[in-house]
């Protein structure tokens, strides 16, 4: 497209959002109604990266289409997108692209400081869409890397010390043995000195050279930035058919993880509260934490998803991990018949209660995965105020309770939080609507992909021996009515709080129970919290949350925990 | 085109009859026996010495001849796998004899070996011992298959290691408990005992899925592949119906409630058991 369309103002009047994801693709079209920026329609078709239609804009033409026929908007002529907007409503002034599909950012991480500088270049990548390996940490080479990061000792070079030669020698090899693309880039991150050592020993592939400063707690970011630059050069100009995409965007695409951890960074700015996002997706799964004094709190993992990422679940959080949180009868290797069976059909949806239980679990892993990454900051994050869900496992829950259970058992968050869900599917998108029109993107953040609150949740932790009360609980309704439970140690309770509805809350933890403030600190809400289609939720499973050892001891708290807060006579 | 025929890298698991070309590598130590232009048959070697012959695999014209490989081209119907382990092999295809336990049934050294069930660990270990050339099953536990493979399933599905055996192993449909495809057992019990090349290389990122190259069928029903529609004939790919057939009755305009729980975009189907189910459109094969 070239150039954005505007109406008279900066902003543009429409603006097209487009994610290609790992399996499918998704379109929205949002617009201004009465003057104000509006989700108007939702759309999405399989992502085409790969054989027999390897072409990614094929894919998004094909979502686009539908898009045309839910909104009655002509926005393709042929294969180009009308822009800017005409006077008779067709076209779009803005687009704005975000991506997973390619996977991550391979990063082979190789020189004398790799070991010593682990944890600085982990903080650094943590939010990216990359994939580091570090060789001899026990992580499967799957696929060639894209570029290598070459680590020099924090304090340079010593005199007579051949590690950093003998890591360049390496890297180039790599890159010309195994690299997805002969121009692969290598980023040194050291001293100026060995920077100029290294830029000399690389000779002819010194263009590809790209160095950034000693790491230090305090300077990550310029390696960040390198790093977040390279995605959309090595990965997403690989794909099939991103000429014609990079034609109809108009800004430079980013990685969804990017895009979506945007998109909470504004939620926590305008909320002014702690927000963690949590995108699960086909083949990865983000974290994303940001407070209201603006600290953004990243944690992913890019190669942990439902589908064709589930393996790298199973693998990390090993069978029994996963099998855990599944409730149906499991055989000997039936959950790993049906993670495989998954990861080499990856469109495949749950087709029966026990494929449905095993996504469920994997989305709950892939969470703790995700928390608990190298890198990750988003983890041991308190208070978590507000929890958005997102990703196509949790826009397309089989009850609302099992989209709670998932958020509740993967994050595991004590105190009060409010439990919203991003059905509309565009949270991720927002971060790249963000850089094409701002205004717009804040407007959809704070409406239209917040659509569904499940509902406020008090979750505590501390010892308590099952069935001890750990809780007294007291709602104070806004018409004055009044509802006081006990909640007992080891359940998960839902009480009647409709949503729209308000109350003031105020609890009475036991001596060694902690609802956020401290064990025994009992706290009275000064704000009203608000109900949500599951009521309002107490969760007094504990932190951390305990399983029974036995399978049908097991299988019955699982399904004691759906039961009590799907409601009366739901299944 | 519903989803899940993407899942194929030629959109169906099954091409009665299509133009291909096909790269033999030659082993080390042995030199081509065929130069450009010669034409082959399937069990004809196009390279020997060293001890080791590499068969054509299929019928056609030598395009290109070099050190490390021979290139053909012919017409082949083509079956694709879901999943698979090793490289490639030619062979001769066999059954195991009606009525006869894996565990004990004569395998034929040099075969290409169709099981159209789940394929017991048992018969790996047997086809290795009895220097079977390739396994087509149906399917494999995971568990099962990682264990035979001595390597991660992960990797080796990814293409990025090897399984520590020579057997290449194609699965049709892919882990858990299922039968063959009945269209692609068809197929293949029409080609019994004819020399057909097979690839159990399997790279999923770039939708590289195992193959079958088998001569091309004249009489070979319908394939899969085709549009949803009512009338049409269908396979379930997954859940508890996984394996069944039926006819699709309606094609629902709106997402409905299915067995799983989720409301999903579905079909109605009267399988052949006399069931009638709502079945999510992404875990039905159109058979044609």
């Amino acid at each position: 497209m070239g150039t954005t369309g505007v109406g008279q103002s900066d902003e543009p009047r429409s603006l097209l959002l487009i994610d290609c994801g790992a399996i499918n693709t998704k379109v929205a079209l949002a617009g201004l109604v009465e003057g104000q920026a509006r989700l108007l329609g939702t759309a999405s078709a399989l992502t085409t990266v790969t054989p027999p239609r390897a072409d990614i804009s094929a894919g998004v033409r094909e979502a686009v289409g539908t898009l045309e026929r839910v909104c009655g908007r002509r926005l393709l002529r042929g294969a180009e997108l009308i822009s800017p907007e005409r006077d008779d409503g067709s076209g779009v002034d803005a687009v704005a692209v975000a991506a997973s599909a390619g996977g991550p950012l391979r990063l082979l991480a190789l020189g004398p400081g790799r070991e010593s500088q682990a944890s600085l270049i982990y903080r650094a990548l943590g939010g990216l869409f990359t994939s580091l390996e570090m060789p001899g940490t026990g992580e499967l080479t799957r696929e060639p890397p894209h570029a290598v990061l070459l680590v020099g000792q924090a304090f340079g070079t010593q005199r007579g010390d051949d590690a950093l030669n003998r890591a360049v020698a390496h890297a180039v090899n790599v890159l010309e043995v195994q690299s997805a693309s002969a121009t692969a880039p290598i980023v040194f991150t050291g001293s100026p000195d060995d920077a100029a050592f290294v830029a000399t020993a690389l000779n002819g592939r010194r263009d590809a050279l790209r160095a950034v400063d000693t790491l230090s707690p305090s300077s990550t970011s310029p390696l960040t930035r390198v790093v977040s630059d390279m995605h959309e050069a090595a990965v997403l100009e690989a794909l099939p058919g991103f000429a014609q995409l990079k034609r109809y965007a108009s800004n430079p695409a980013i990685a969804a993880s990017a895009s979506f951890g945007g998109a909470i960074r504004y939620l926590a700015h305008h909320y002014q509260m702690t927000v963690v996002g949590v995108d699960i997706g086909a083949s990865s799964t983000v974290v994303a934490g940001a407070t209201a004094r603006g600290d953004f709190l990243p944690g992913s993992r890019s190669t942990c998803g439902v589908a064709s990422g589930a393996a790298e679940v199973l693998n990390a959080a090993g069978a029994a991990g996963v099998g855990r949180w599944v409730s149906a009868p499991l055989r000997p290797g039936e959950l790993e018949d049906v993670v495989f069976h998954r990861v080499i059909r990856p469109r495949l949806l749950p087709a029966s209660e026990l494929e449905r239980d095993v996504e469920y679990a994997l989305a709950r892993e892939a969470i703790r995965l995700a928390l608990g990454a190298p890198g990750s900051r988003a983890n041991g994050l308190h208070p978590m105020d507000v929890i958005l869900g997102s990703g196509g496992v949790l826009a397309h829950v089989a009850h609302p309770a099992d989209a709670a259970l998932i958020l509740l058992d993967g994050l595991q968050p004590y105190g009060v939080s409010s439990l919203v869900l991003d059905t509309a599917r565009i949270a991720a998108m927002l971060g790249s609507a963000a850089a094409v029109a701002p205004g717009m993107a804040a407007t959809l953040a704070a409406t239209d992909a917040v659509p569904v609150l499940l509902g406020s949740v008090v979750s505590v932790a501390g010892e308590a021996a099952p069935g001890q009360q750990v809780l007294h609980i007291v709602l104070e309704y806004l018409d004055g009515r009044q509802y006081a439970q006990d909640v007992l140690a080891g359940t998960l309770v839902r009480l009647p709080l409709a949503p729209g509805e308000q109350a003031r809350l105020s609890l009475y933890p036991a001596p060694t129970i902690d609802i956020g403030l401290g064990p025994g600190q009992r706290a009275r809400a000064s704000e009203p919290v608000e109900g949500g289609v599951l009521g309002l939720l107490v969760d007094a499973r504990g932190r951390p949350i305990r399983l029974a050892a036995d399978t049908s001891q097991r299988t019955q708290q699982l399904l004691t925990w759906r039961r009590a807060i799907m409601g009366d006579g739901e299944q | 085109m519903i989803g899940s025929a993407l899942d194929y890298p030629h959109a169906s698991a099954f091409i009665p009859a299509v133009r291909i070309r096909r790269a033999r590598a030659i082993p080390r130590g042995a030199v081509p026996a065929v130069i450009s232009g010669d034409h082959v048959t399937a069990a004809q070697p196009v390279a020997e010495g060293g001890g080791r012959r590499t068969l054509a695999g299929l019928d056609g014209r030598i395009e290109s001849v070099s050190e490390t490989h021979v290139v053909i081209e012919g017409n082949a119907a083509m079956l694709s796998g879901l999943a698979g382990l090793g490289g490639s092999a030619v062979g001769p295809i066999t059954f195991l004899p009606r009525g006869e336990s894996p565990a004990v049934a004569s395998l034929m050294p040099g075969s290409v070996l169709v099981y159209p069930h789940r394929v017991p660990p048992a018969l790996l270990q047997r086809a290795v011992m009895g220097n079977v050339a390739a396994l087509i099953a149906a399917s494999a536990g995971a568990v099962e298959l990682e264990s035979f493979a001595r390597v991660a399933l992960p990797a080796v599905l990814a293409g990025a290691t090897s399984p520590a055996t020579d057997l290449v192993v194609v699965l049709t449909d892919g882990f858990g408990d299922t039968t063959m495809n009945p269209r692609l057992l068809q197929a293949l019990t029409a080609c019994e005992g004819q020399t057909v090349l097979v690839s159990g290389t399997t790279q999923l990122a770039h939708n590289v899925r195992p193959e079958i190259l088998l001569p091309p069928l004249r009489h070979a029903g319908t394939a899969p592949g085709g549009d949803l529609t009512p009338g049409a004939r269908v396979r379930v790919i997954a859940g508890a119906q996984r394996g069944a057939e039926g006819i699709v009755v309606r094609v629902h305009a709106q997402p409905q409630p299915c067995e799983s729980g989720l409301t999903l975009p579905a079909a109605t189907v009267r399988l052949d058991s006399g069931q009638v189910r709502t079945v999510p459109v992404a875990v039905l094969q159109v058979q044609g």
